[in-house]
């Protein structure tokens, strides 16, 4: 997951993807998977990591908010087809938000928060 | 190898110091500027553990009357903020 | 002795005058040359897109934070970034966004650049450090 083979040497750098805050109420989750898709697209997949209120953006069964708003978890359900999986989630933020990974999407795993950033060149925080 | 951590929201609103209290590695550095140096002072940083190293940024804990607690926390200038940022690997924000 | 001077990107996500987020980055982005490191791109992302508004127009007792921005690319080459996506749907558009949508006047004037989320992308590849200033 960590070692991905950069062709590319300008690409080589490793980036973690941080979302901290809740979906919905503000563009962050948002604005966050849009930079990890797009550096996806430029061939090297980041790693994304779900702490604190962003944990409730993997909470499964959501739907389009007020507005039209088109939301995240169809963006996110769809990572994996980028490449970028599993949705790493901080397992404390979700016992402190009373949640289990029961109610979660598929395709998410708990991570060691530490460990995570220590194992990346680049952190983007949203 | 080694993680600078930014913090700028006040410890009072957030749960951020212990959401980080589980994210550093030890040798890390946790720099409160902004509304962060309202950590500075009192007992809320005490969520962290022993092993990093806790700095605020002196201009911000001015301009709030903001005063360290100095056994604890140390203080910055913006030259320091800029030499943290460059003898460790990365700088993760908080927010 | 003489170490290695770093390439910086600074990626700003706080909009000017609401928040220190702005002051924060010019203020870090200032110290960088005495160290012997520049910063080489700033990226405006979510609110931060507010700084490159070309009409921003403070108080003369303020500071006027689209030209510290365009007085740090003088000084330190660096390119000043907005995302081209968080920009259009808030009202900031070049000249030729602004024709596109049927807009008399641009709002927004380089040395600022609309840009894709690529371009911020690359900056996290390419330069040494990436640090971001938050609301």
């Amino acid at each position: 997951m960590y070692d991905r083979q950069g062709s590319d040497i300008m690409n080589s750098r490793s980036i973690l993807v941080i979302v901290r805050h809740p979906p919905h109420g503000t563009s962050w989750v948002r604005e966050g998977l849009e930079a990890a898709l797009v550096g996806a697209a430029l061939g090297q997949p980041p790693t994304i990591l779900f702490s604190g209120d962003g944990v409730l953006a993997l909470l499964a069964h959501q739907q389009r908010g007020a507005l039209g708003q088109k939301g995240s978890a169809a963006m996110l359900e769809g990572l994996s087809l980028y490449d970028i999986e599993p949705l790493w989630y901080d397992q404390r933020s979700l016992e402190t938000r009373g949640m289990e990974v029961s109610q979660l999407m598929p395709g998410c795993q708990q991570a060691c928060v530490a460990d995570l950033i220590a194992r990346h060149d680049v952190v983007m925080s949203f | 190898m080694s993680t600078l951590h930014l913090i700028n929201r006040s410890p009072f609103s957030t749960s951020i110091l212990q959401e980080l209290a589980d994210a550093v590695s030890e040798g890390d550095h946790v720099l409160l500027i902004e509304d962060g140096v309202y950590a500075a002072s009192g007992t809320t940083s005490r969520v962290l553990p022993e092993d990093i190293e806790l700095w605020a940024l002196e201009e911000d804990c001015t301009s709030r009357g903001v005063t360290p607690t100095s056994d604890t926390v140390g203080t910055l200038g913006m030259a320091g903020f800029v030499a943290l940022t460059a003898s460790t690997d990365r700088t993760v924000s908080w927010f | 002795m003489v170490s290695q001077g770093l390439t910086y990107a600074l990626m700003v996500q706080g909009a000017p005058y609401s928040q220190q987020a702005s002051h924060s980055a010019l203020r870090f982005a200032e110290a960088l040359p005495a160290q012997g490191h520049r910063v080489a791109t700033v990226f405006f992302y979510h609110d931060g897109v507010y700084n490159a508004a070309s009409m921003m127009s403070p108080p003369r007792d303020e500071p006027h934070l689209l030209e510290r921005w365009r007085a740090l690319h003088q000084t330190q080459h660096c390119e000043l970034l907005v995302c081209v996506a968080s920009a259009v749907r808030r009202g900031l558009l070049d000249e030729g966004e602004a024709r596109r949508h049927g807009h008399p006047h641009p709002t927004l004037e380089a040395p600022f650049e609309l840009t894709g989320l690529g371009q911020l992308m690359q900056a996290a590849f390419q330069h040494d450090r990436l640090i971001t200033f938050a609301p």
